[in-house]
């Protein structure tokens, strides 16, 4: 790793700025639950700055927070606490407050309502996946890491990272109207 | 790999789709797709989905991240704009609070035990004065006495007597003053040594032993 990811790591407004909206992403969809989202963020870019001793810098700095953001959201959905409001109440990500706020000026709002639509059938279908399973869909088609990046990130084996991938991506197909 | 078939067409397998949309694409499966438009349309139409979802969620959590600043400024006083977080992991922060608590307490305890020991000297020192006034204010009624009875005395010194009986008057009156002034420090050194100072809940016990430099304040003339 160069001198920009020790630098990044070595100040905790600069890897918040850099990161967040990120981690964000990948732990708001990992768990449906925004407000724990926030917390799991702000844990995972302290627990990280407080032990940046031990990056060795044998991945990427974001593979390394996905890395602790993932076991912080196990843990958390570990406790009983977590079950019971998962249960209770969905406080997922709302894909419909971005009314008015998609990317390209060009596409009309037949074209920007369409893709929402085909957004919130993505969302929808990772609800039903297992929590493996969602993580690494969200590693791969939302953070965009390769297959080895996930491994080192999860700790699982190259095989078991295709599995739960392929496994994943087939259950989407079908929420999709792909065939069965 | 298990090929999937329709009526007589064969499609993707999942497996083969799972790898074209994780970005694999070998030459077999691009040479089917551009035959096959039904496995085309279903790539694009997932794959296309997939995009929207990542595009959407990425511009929700920029949004959400930009709102926490923002929020965060809000509630910030501009001098102190700097953030909390970078407050809470930076090491000379928590060294500073501990100092400034210790600091807070320490001139504390130390003003609470400097205030009990002025009091506890002031009350002996009082004490003091009020045994010396004692014994002055009986050694003038000596003296008036004394005088009295030296009025007694042949004519031809009625001047020897007028002088002793003024000396012996003011000599009753200074008594009498010191005395006052004496009971008054004893009381108000009392009062003060009945306070209870905040160094004595921590186990530091008042030092009397000292020379006292206040005094309670006294009547004068």
């Amino acid at each position: 790793m160069g001198e920009t990811t020790l630098s990044e790591l070595d100040d905790i407004e600069a890897l918040d700025r850099a990161y967040r909206a990120r981690l964000l992403r990948f732990v708001a969809y990992s768990t449906g639950d925004v407000d724990l989202a926030e917390t799991v963020v702000q844990d995972c870019l302290l627990k990280a700055y407080n032990g940046r001793e031990s990056f060795r810098g044998e991945c990427s700095v974001y593979t390394w927070l996905a890395h602790i953001a993932g076991n912080l959201v196990r843990d958390h959905q570990r406790t009983r606490r977590f079950q019971f409001w998962r249960r209770m109440q969905k406080t997922g990500p709302d894909l419909s407050e971005l009314a008015g706020t998609l990317a390209s000026g060009e596409s009309s709002a037949e074209t920007q309502m369409l893709a929402r639509e085909r957004a919130r059938e993505v969302s929808a279908a990772l609800e039903t996946l297992s929590e493996n399973q969602r993580r690494i869909f969200l590693m791969r088609f939302v953070d965009e890491m390769d297959l080895q990046e996930i491994c080192q990130a999860t700790g699982m084996r190259m095989s078991t990272v295709k599995t739960h991938l392929h496994r994943a991506v087939k259950a989407v197909r079908l929420r999709l109207g792909g065939r069965a | 790999m298990e090929d999937h078939r329709e009526g007589n067409a064969v499609h993707l397998s999942d497996e083969q789709f799972a790898e074209l949309l994780m970005g694999g694409s070998p030459a077999q499966v691009q040479a089917h797709l551009q035959e096959c438009a039904k496995c085309r349309a279903e790539a694009e139409r997932v794959g296309g989905a997939i995009w929207d979802f990542s595009e959407q969620s990425r511009l929700w959590a920029e949004r959400r991240a930009a709102e926490r600043v923002l929020r965060t400024a809000a509630q910030t006083p501009r001098a102190e704009r700097e953030s909390v977080l970078a407050w809470l992991v930076r090491p000379q922060s928590w060294a500073g609070a501990a100092l400034a608590i210790a600091l807070a307490v320490g001139i504390g305890m130390t003003i609470e035990w400097e205030h009990s020991r002025t009091a506890q000297q002031a009350a002996t020192t009082a004490q003091a004065d009020a045994a010396k006034a004692q014994a002055g204010l009986a050694a003038a009624r000596v003296e008036a006495t004394t005088a009295q009875a030296e009025t007694k005395a042949p004519a031809g010194a009625t001047t020897v007597q007028a002088r002793a009986a003024v000396q012996s008057e003011a000599a009753v009156q200074s008594a009498t003053l010191k005395a006052d002034n004496a009971l008054l420090s004893a009381i108000d050194g009392e009062l003060r040594a009945d306070e209870s100072a905040p160094a004595s809940l921590y186990g530091l016990a008042a030092d009397t032993s000292g020379s006292g430099t206040k005094s309670a304040k006294r009547i004068s003339n």
